[in-house]
């Protein structure tokens, strides 16, 4: 997901359910001598919440130019004196002061998606007075085998059919390695099973986000198994947010992690899943059922020659390819003195071979610059 | 001539994927990745599909034009380093 653009905010900022049950638990922690931290704070909706509480002083950290608008919204709500944007990565800015709460949306969908908490874990160990507060402060996985026809058919049983005489069925290896987020159709599904929990996660201690968990169900309702539905719940202050499908609607989406071949389930049968998810890394789910064993892994989600995949692997060893060298020479030429035009210009002598001349030089070089200058 | 009735599978967090008559074995336990040409790639997808390893063998011998002994030596030795890298288990 973008978030420097404002369409990527307006789900966020807009999501009604969320923003008053953070409201809520801001209420409960914030007072007039409150220092709050609001990390990636984006509009800086609940930075906003926490000033209109009464904190003492709100630190919104947040990389990208959006948080611009959070300053402007302040204002708006006469709130600008207390509210000081930090604009970076919350590992690059300074904060002034320890704070006493320290509110965040770091939970991706399906809780570890984006990898996000690692930096909440960053920000409580630097920033986070002892006994101070985070919301949300626990945050537990769920999942439940589903019944979803229409998904599993959309996305994976479909590459299985003739498109215009073509056989395309090679790409159903990967759409079965596929994690899809789409609520609509989710919400459409059936539990087979009583959900259960995979991993939970105590905010105010974790210091890692690696989850190999495993559970248990016994089938309730006899049917087809088209895969596992995921999300999570988190606490805010007293009370749980849950993102499940079939609980009211919030920004976050539900993921459906596939079966295929789907597996017919009768009442009673027994089916075991496991799901291994380093952090930063692949998402790997392992289902066992009277029929045997399926493996599946977003490592398999598209097509790679194992020398590509080998990369992956800690003792791969790599060298620069020819965009790291052109990139390599933008930066020990980027100096504070050198213009864009003049590293464009130097670029395109140092490799005439890159297409596109000067413009894609210039291009190029804007791109680096935007990231490391 | 030996019999191998034995039936092997892939251990507990290894991954096999085939692609392009290539295959990959990765070993999530701790990342690394063992390459697989095709006659392992498809020596492997029989191994997950819980065959003995003499059925392997005769399935090879079917589809690979090669010796039977030259084919069944490659293939226990590859069985063989797959057990010691604990990519394979026996079943």
């Amino acid at each position: 997901m973008g978030y420097g653009n404002l369409s990527g905010h307006r789900a966020m900022a807009l999501d009604e359910r969320r923003n008053t049950a953070y409201e809520s638990a801001l209420a409960k922690v914030v007072g007039p001598e409150s220092v709050v931290l609001d990390l990636g704070a984006g509009l800086g909706l609940h930075g906003l919440l926490a000033a209109r509480l009464g904190a003492k002083r709100v630190y919104l950290v947040e990389p990208e130019d959006i948080g611009l608008l959070a300053l402007e919204a302040a204002k708006a709500n006469g709130l600008a004196e207390r509210i000081k944007l930090l604009q970076g990565k919350i590992e690059d800015v300074e904060v002034p002061e320890l704070v006493d709460v320290i509110v965040a949306v770091f939970t991706g969908n399906f809780l570890l998606e984006e990898d996000l908490l690692p930096s909440l874990f960053f920000a409580r160990d630097r920033f986070l007075k002892p006994g101070g507060a985070l919301i949300p402060d626990r945050a537990v996985m769920e999942a439940a085998p589903v019944h979803a026809p229409e998904l599993h058919e959309r996305e994976i049983a479909s590459w299985s059919k003739p498109c215009l005489d073509l056989d395309l069925s090679s790409a159903r290896q990967y759409g079965r390695n596929t994690i899809y987020y789409d609520r609509d159709r989710l919400e459409r599904a059936q539990y087979l099973s009583k959900p259960a929990d995979l991993l939970c996660l105590d905010l105010a201690a974790a210091v890692h986000t690696d989850c190999t968990a495993q559970a248990s169900y016994s089938v309730e309702q006899a049917g087809i198994c088209h895969g596992w539905a995921g999300w999570f719940r988190m606490r805010l202050g007293d009370d749980w947010l849950s993102t499940a499908p079939q609980e009211p609607r919030v920004h976050w989406s539900p993921a459906f992690l596939p079966v295929d071949p789907p597996i017919e389930v009768s009442k009673g049968d027994q089916l075991r899943f496991r799901l291994v998810r380093p952090s930063f890394g692949p998402w790997s789910w392992f289902v066992e059922s009277k029929e045997g064993e399926q493996r599946h892994s977003t490592l398999f989600a598209r097509p790679l020659p194992p020398k590509a995949l080998s990369k992956i692997s800690p003792d791969y060893r790599p060298s620069v390819s020819k965009d790291g060298e052109t990139t390599r020479f933008v930066l020990a030429h980027m100096d504070g003195h050198r213009s864009v035009q003049d590293l464009a210009r130097l670029l395109s002598d140092q490799f005439p071979s890159v297409p596109g001349g000067l413009d894609k030089s210039l291009a190029f070089v804007r791109k680096i610059m935007k990231q490391y200058g | 001539m030996t019999t191998e009735r034995r039936r092997l599978t892939l251990a507990p967090d290894v991954l096999f994927q085939a692609c392009n008559q290539e295959g990959v074995m990765v070993d999530l336990r701790g990342g690394k990745v063992f390459e697989l040409n095709q006659t392992g790639a498809r020596m492997v997808e029989l191994i997950a599909a819980r065959n003995s390893i003499d059925e392997i063998f005769a399935t090879l011998f079917d589809e690979f034009d090669v010796d039977r002994a030259v084919m069944q030596e490659e293939t226990s030795t590859l069985i063989q380093s797959l057990l010691d890298r604990g990519l394979v288990v026996e079943s």
